[in-house]
């Protein structure tokens, strides 16, 4: 007789009084190999709470229900990637009717954890469980943040069936992975609006989730499932005195890479370049001369005498204004006396904002990155990106905050950047998909 | 103590030897100090600024950001404003929904008519408006060291970083102490060896909880400099990637003059708030600290605090007022994200002195990320 059984992150097995230990995340093969093999096994491994019964009234549009055949077709296992208001929530509470098993949410933040307990109570009209923030009540159906599932890993790795990883990309880090390793839960579902293009982290997600098993692009559902949009990218020169100084900035930071023979080819280079100005005062004299450059690029005055010309021809649009950096988001507010998020305000605050902005109290809000993800935004139906960086996963996240769809709407994204300056490639970076 | 990524030293053979701040930095030590006086009942951002200058000026920037982390501990930041700013934000925002802001002179009549609303006039209002932001806050005090005394402290602060990457950690004095002894007893399990020369040595396991491990060594090293003919002895594994220790030697012939203890981080945030009974000593108290610094034993200060009738919550060395620790309860459980630095902020904004210390007695643990500068605060407690 095998016996299977789990204990602190691994599954232990017993077998002619030999023990083998493996990471949890290999229960599923282990069992279908034993299956397999038609082998007698006493399986200890599993303490899953018995689930209350799941229905809710939900139903899925066409390409969440293709989305949820392929991903039972993959046993159960995969990750799928759907832009931002496209309903990766629906399809997860379709899964888990579908499964009617203990399930564990893993969300990246505590507004995620109290977004989806709402969500779910509404849907399934059950007890769910919260844990992280101080919070550490466990329920067959259980809401966590990525920290506190990862810190009970060992003890609460055995207690459920199914795990659905929200905003997935944040898993394949070196302290989320034990997650997906330390748990046995056999079905897992990762749900993401872009997978990322480091093959290193994409193999970990690959490996301990599965494949993809459902892809859509924004342009997949625009018209049909999400809003149509339009992408207008407005580039503005730097006025003289802007220009002046963003060149001579922007030369010592060249000149420096030209006599070093530095090539900057990719995130690496840039992050070797921050190393060695950490001991080398030239490249850090040639470091700072590019943040310099690119402030002047990314927070130029021409940018914001463009916004106020938008605003002023669009008052009746919702719209949401996003910069790089806080010290811009302040000065707008201030200037047109804008509602701002940032990392600084207060979760009531913030509450109360966005809902002024769901009533239609306020027409505008203005923020930083923290809105990227993580946070329920309504639904608005213009984004104006003042400054951003070049990942085109918080371009398509941003992009994504306009695009619920309603009867009629043309939403529209403006990107404005400064002409003849570095931020025309970050525009052009991140608008690769 | 300094963080890990503004520590300077570097490696021979056998031994490990801090890059110290001396006398040929007194121009920079000077500039530094002018620099924070100039900005007394200035914006912290505007102070920022002037000291991301100071790197420039062609001085190695850990040195330069090292000694601004000395510097910052004697300075008091706070709020000052004549209103709130959370109201007077909703207020502005609300009336500018009602009448959006197309031109100066609407955001000038917007201004005007909140002002009023509030009985201030504009500037201080829109002074208040977001006065709450950490970048806004002035710096209200500043204790300027003598240049010689910054040094000292600097060097103290690098050399505590760099102990806490020690793997052993010895060090003795003449005579006796118990209070060193208790002190050892939370850092490690100690070897005392007692006789006219008291040694004590730490076997210690590499811990990703740097901070906590400082502070530790930082009270028994603070206690130990004050000693006769001390010596501290360490092999030091620092940076960590090198796994063969090197030896870091101090001794007070040697090094006294060079070092002299941080004194407690004296950042303090003031929020308009209104009046309510308050202790003198505030409403967060850390016992021990606090005693020393008036120069008495817990017990007289204890006996102080109750003489004014004023009720705490104990967490165990910290006294603290229970409305102040909803609050800050309330506060740490909203936290954005779970960096060290939001939670030391949110502490900070609460007028405590020493986070650290606060969080681990409400049961917060605080790890090291292995991400250069993130540590990450955890919190065990169960509802």
């Amino acid at each position: 007789m095998i016996t299977i059984s789990f204990q602190n992150g691994e599954v232990l097995i017993k077998e002619n009084g030999t023990v083998r230990k493996l990471p949890a995340y290999k229960y599923k093969e282990i069992i279908s190999e034993y299956e397999y093999l038609k082998a007698s096994i006493d399986n200890q491994a599993l303490a899953a709470p018995k689930c209350p019964t799941l229905n809710s009234n939900y139903t899925p549009r066409d390409y969440q229900s293709e989305a949820l055949e392929n991903w039972v077709q993959a046993g159960c296992s995969g990750v799928v990637v759907l832009p931002t208001g496209a309903g990766k929530t629906v399809l997860a509470i379709k899964a888990m009717e579908k499964l009617q098993v203990s399930t564990l949410i893993i969300v990246p933040t505590l507004v995620l954890v109290d977004q989806w307990r709402r969500t779910l109570v509404d849907a399934f009209k059950v007890d769910v469980g919260s844990l992280g923030g101080g919070s550490a009540d466990i329920k067959p159906i259980t809401v966590s943040t990525y920290d506190s599932a990862r810190l009970r890993s060992r003890e609460l790795g055995n207690k459920f069936m199914f795990i659905i990883f929200d905003e997935v990309h944040h898993l394949p880090s070196p302290m989320n992975a034990r997650i997906a390793y330390n748990y046995l839960a056999p079905y897992r579902l990762g749900l993401t609006a872009t997978v990322g293009n480091d093959p290193d982290s994409n193999d970990i997600l690959f490996d301990v989730i599965g494949g993809i098993v459902y892809e859509r692009a924004v342009d997949d559902l625009a018209g049909k499932h999400l809003s149509d949009y339009t992408i207008k990218t407005i580039k503005l020169p730097l006025n003289p005195d802007e220009k002046l100084e963003y060149d001579r900035l922007f030369t010592i930071y060249r000149n420096f890479l030209l006599r070093r023979n530095y090539r900057m080819k990719s995130a690496r280079d840039y992050l070797r370049f921050v190393k060695m100005s950490g001991r080398d005062l030239e490249a850090r004299r040639a470091l700072l001369s590019r943040n310099s450059a690119m402030d002047i690029a990314l927070n130029a005055k021409s940018k914001i005498n463009y916004l106020k010309d938008l605003l002023n021809t669009n008052p009746t649009e919702k719209t949401l204004i996003f910069t790089r950096h806080n010290k811009l988001v302040y000065k707008i507010s201030r200037e047109f006396l804008i509602p701002s998020i940032t990392h600084q305000t207060m979760a009531e605050e913030r509450q109360e904002i966005l809902d002024n902005f769901r009533r239609g109290t306020y027409m505008r809000i203005i923020t930083s990155q923290v809105l990227d993800e993580g946070v329920d935004v309504p639904d608005a139906s213009m984004a104006i990106i003042l400054s951003g960086t070049g990942s085109n996963r918080a371009f398509i996240q941003r992009l994504g905050r306009i695009l619920r769809k309603k009867e009629a709407k043309k939403a529209v994204l403006y990107e404005i950047v400064s002409l003849d300056t570095a931020e025309t490639r970050i525009s052009w970076r991140r608008k690769q998909s | 103590m300094l963080p890990t990524d503004l520590i300077r030293a570097h490696r021979t053979k056998e031994k490990i030897l801090p890059d110290y701040a001396r006398e040929e930095y007194i121009g920079l030590a000077k500039t530094l100090v002018t620099v924070y006086k100039e900005h007394i009942d200035k914006p912290r951002a505007t102070l920022s600024e002037a000291l991301q200058d100071c790197e420039e000026l062609g001085y190695d920037f850990k040195l330069v950001r090292g000694l601004t982390e000395v510097l910052n501990s004697c300075s008091i930041f706070g709020i000052r404003s004549i209103l709130p700013a959370l109201p007077v934000r909703k207020a502005l925002f609300e009336e500018a929904a009602k009448y959006p802001v197309k031109s100066e002179a609407d955001r000038q009549k917007i201004l005007s008519e909140v002002a009023t609303r509030f009985k201030v006039n504009q500037k201080d209002l829109e002074e208040s408006m977001y006065a709450d932001l950490l970048e806004e806050q002035q710096l209200i005090d500043f204790k300027a060291p003598e240049p010689e005394v910054l040094y000292q402290r600097y060097n103290f602060a690098l050399i505590i970083s760099l102990l806490t990457y020690a793997t052993r950690l010895s060090v003795s004095f003449i005579g006796k102490d118990n209070k060193i002894e208790d002190l050892s007893e939370n850092l490690a399990t100690p070897k005392i060896a007692l006789g006219k020369i008291t040694q004590i040595t730490f076997e210690l396991k590499p811990t990703k909880q740097v901070s906590t491990r400082g502070s530790k060594i930082e009270d028994i090293i603070t206690k130990i400099l004050l000693k006769n003919d001390w010596k501290i002895s360490a092999d030091v594994s620092y940076p960590p990637r090198y796994k063969v220790p090197r030896l870091l030697e101090l001794e007070k012939n040697l090094h006294g003059k060079l070092l002299k203890e941080d004194p407690v981080e004296e950042e303090l945030v003031i929020e308009v708030r209104p009046s309510q009974k308050k202790s003198k000593f505030g409403e967060i108290i850390f016992i021990e600290e606090t005693a020393n610094k008036q120069g008495i034993t817990d017990r007289e200060l204890l006996k102080q605090i109750q003489a004014e009738k004023i009720k705490y919550v104990d967490l165990g060395g910290i006294l603290i007022h229970p409305s102040k620790l909803e609050s800050i309860k309330n506060d740490l459980t909203e936290a954005e994200d779970d960096d060290l630095k939001n939670y030391r902020r949110i502490l900070k904004s609460h007028g405590c002195k020493n986070p650290i210390m606060l969080l681990e007695a409400l049961n917060y643990i605080i790890e090291p990320t292995g991400e250069k500068g993130r540590v990450k605060v955890y919190s065990l407690r169960k509802n």
